[in-house]
């Protein structure tokens, strides 16, 4: 079992596996590591097995663990003494967390085996749980090993990344993701369009099996083919969705995404790049819609997008927002003004 | 698993096993108990991380139909068998995750934890353990464990340092504003021993040693200490890092002794603690050894009132005159670990570091240090 995820993993995040790999092969590793990379890159599930590995009674020869014992097993269940997980305490990491974990790796182990400490967000440990921390990476205690997990290394104090082995996990190309999702049968549109919104393969299935998002997938492709035919009003056709798109702020970015990549895939046509065209399924409707729109009218469509994409984070209006966009979308797609 | 036993007997066990049963932990499979039932033993594990204690039980009211091991939800087993009649507690798993417990009138259906979360814990004992008279490891408990620190800033000043050196065991517990040291003379010479125990365990251990048993044997490990009483496994987890060196902090030689009866002093500080704005440790008395030889202990809030108690040294006292300031707690528990009727204090310096002995406690030290007052 866990030995299929460590081949998998070691396929998505292939420097970050040679480096651990080597480091057990050559018993060198670092007392604390910093895994960091975007969201979905699977830090989580690479911190789990390196705990796994340390805690195999019986670790195979290519530096791997076994899966099956009882040590594998309780710690892939998180029921395993010797492995501490640290996840923030609201909006940040708490001292006094971190003074539980210090005061437990003070003493020696309740088991005789490596102890690990996993720090999730960690750079939401605020100051004083910070320098706590680092009265420990200064005098680490043998055998004991720290993986802190990032998506913003940036926010990490300097003292502490000093301190750490970095390993940076990279995005997972957007090929595998669709790869992936063809596997499992999702259908074609999806599996094109959905690694365009999240790099997560476990999101990226959760919203591919989801009526909600299948449904604003659609009606995306729906508002441009009606666009092309200039017979209907978008605003009145989109009346009927705007109550699921604006469900949530998720849904809302989610379908102003979509219509992102489509909006994208006409400048692309225009500019004469079809290879870059992410929806290739109708090509012919992307070839129309670039043949009739104006270049600037297309990049000011993009440009609105793109605008609203990022204002979504503060408080605004969104069923004003919403409109606002689909009547600028049915001026330039359909009248092109 | 199938078994019957003695009420009285698991419920006696269980009432010590208990004391290493966690209740705060985050891990729910740390507040279970692990039986463990063999053709002619029950087994039962219980660990707070901690410390964990395995007792055996072979006892000849023990019948067991069906081996097997289970993790029993701790607090709920406890209270179940506690508040059971009838001499003869009968238990048996049905579907796989429910426990059956049938006593008296009493039928109890409880749910059990998955015993394949529990840790596997090793109780390590060695051949050459170290014996002791339970008695003595228990006042050598009581004497030092309280000059442990309380916090954590220093988690090595949290433990209680025990060496054996030769035929000696020394236990050495400070905060670092105060320090006890107790050595005992071990009936045969035993292997070197050095490590740090959480003070916290050995309070309880001292719980545990409740049983009229004569001996208590320790075994060590590098990463555990293990004490064997009777049939009762008690292992602690150690404090890593080295115990600041301590020899040298007890002065040696004493310019001023006095010597007093325990219980007048005691009261007399108790009292001067009174009148005191701050609370706990922070509550500081005044001694001074006037040229007549009487001794003065005040304390002096200015918004609060002012005390002056005489206390009468029982000897001519050597030396001149003094005038020092401590804490009255630190001063007063470190009284409460005598079981001499009189005690000798004595002093070096006014900003010295001062010894408190007793005449019947022999190779029981108590330090303390003064407060700058002026």
């Amino acid at each position: 079992m866990s030995e299929l995820t460590w081949n998998h993993l070691s396929i998505l995040q292939k420097e970050v596996f040679t480096i651990l790999e080597n480091s057990f092969s050559q018993n060198r590793l670092s007392h604390a590591y910093l895994f960091e990379g975007y969201r979905g890159t699977k830090k989580k599930a690479t911190a789990e097995l390196f705990a796994m590995r340390l805690l195999c009674l019986h670790p195979k020869i290519e530096s791997r663990p076994c899966g099956m014992c009882p040590s594998c097993k309780n710690a892939s269940e998180d029921v395993h003494p010797n492995l501490f997980w640290i996840r923030p305490d609201g909006e940040t990491i708490k001292k006094d967390q971190m003074k539980k974990i210090l005061a437990e790796f003070s003493k020696t182990a309740l088991l005789h085996q490596p102890r690990i400490c996993v720090i999730v967000d960690a750079h939401k440990m605020n100051t004083e749980s910070a320098n706590t921390m680092l009265k420990f990476m200064e005098e680490p205690t043998a055998d004991a090993y720290f993986v802190l997990i990032t998506e913003q290394v940036d926010a990490m104090i300097k003292t502490i990344l000093s301190r750490t082995q970095v390993l940076h996990f990279k995005p997972i190309a957007r090929q595998i993701l669709t790869k992936e999702l063809r596997a499992i049968g999702v259908s074609e549109r999806l599996c094109l369009l959905i690694p365009e919104y999240t790099n997560d393969f476990d999101s990226a299935v959760e919203l591919a099996n989801h009526p909600m998002y299948i449904e604003m997938v659609d009606f995306a492709n729906t508002l441009y083919i009606k666009a092309l035919a200039k017979k209907e009003s978008l605003l009145l056709l989109s009346k009927s969705k705007k109550e699921l798109i604006l469900s949530s702020n998720e849904t809302f970015d989610f379908f102003i995404t979509m219509l992102l990549v489509l909006q994208k895939d006409v400048y692309h046509m225009k500019k004469h790049l079809p290879s870059l065209v992410v929806d290739t399924i109708d090509i012919e409707l992307i070839t129309q819609l670039a043949k009739r729109s104006s270049q600037s009218m297309i990049e000011e469509l993009l440009q609105q997008m793109l605008e609203l994409k990022s204002r979504l984070r503060y408080h605004i209006n969104q069923s004003l927002a919403f409109d606002n966009l689909i009547m600028h979308l049915e001026r330039g797609l359909q009248y092109g003004i | 698993m199938n078994f019957t036993i003695a009420k009285d007997v698991i419920l006696n066990h269980l009432l010590i096993s208990q004391k290493a049963l966690s209740t705060k932990t985050p891990a729910p499979y740390l507040q279970g108990i692990k039986l463990e039932v063999y053709p002619h033993e029950l087994v039962l594990i219980t660990s707070n991380s901690d410390i964990s204690i395995k007792i055996s039980i072979k006892d000849e009211s023990l019948k067991v139909e069906n081996v097997g091991q289970i993790l029993v939800p701790g607090k709920y087993f406890v209270e179940i068998m506690r508040k059971m009649n009838g001499t003869e507690v009968a238990f048996s798993v049905v579907d796989n995750n429910t426990l059956r417990i049938q006593a008296g009138n009493s039928d109890v259906t409880l749910n059990m934890i998955n015993v394949e979360d529990y840790p596997d814990i090793q109780f390590i004992t060695n051949d050459n353990p170290i014996k002791i008279d339970a008695k003595v490891m228990k006042s050598v408990i009581r004497q030092t464990t309280f000059a442990a620190s309380a916090i954590e800033n220093r988690p090595i000043l949290t433990g209680v340092n025990i060496r054996v050196d030769g035929g000696k065991l020394t236990a050495i517990a400070t905060d670092s504003f105060r320090l006890s040291q107790k050595h005992i003379d071990l009936p045969a010479n035993f292997e070197k021993m050095n490590v740090v125990i959480p003070a916290r365990s050995l309070d309880e251990l001292s719980k545990v040693l409740e049983l009229n048993l004569d001996e208590i044997l320790i075994h060590l490990d590098h990463k555990s200490i293990l004490f064997e009483y009777g049939n009762v496994l008690f292992q602690s987890r150690l404090l890593d890092g080295n115990f600041p060196e301590t020899s040298r902090l007890i002065p040696v030689e004493f310019p001023i002794v006095i010597k007093f009866n325990k219980n007048d002093l005691f009261v007399a500080i108790d009292r001067a603690s009174l009148l005191s704005a701050r609370e706990g440790s922070a509550s500081i008395v005044k001694l001074n050894l006037r040229a007549d030889n009487v001794v003065e202990i005040t304390s002096n809030s200015p918004e609060i009132g002012k005390v002056n108690e005489e206390v009468f040294p029982l000897d001519k006292v050597l030396g001149s005159s003094i005038k020092i300031a401590f804490s009255a707690k630190f001063f007063m528990e470190a009284l409460k670990t005598f079981n001499s009727e009189q005690v000798y204090v004595k002093f070096t310096g006014e900003i010295r570091p001062f010894v408190i002995e007793g005449e019947l406690d022999p190779g029981l030290v108590q330090l303390i240090l003064p407060v700058r007052t002026e």
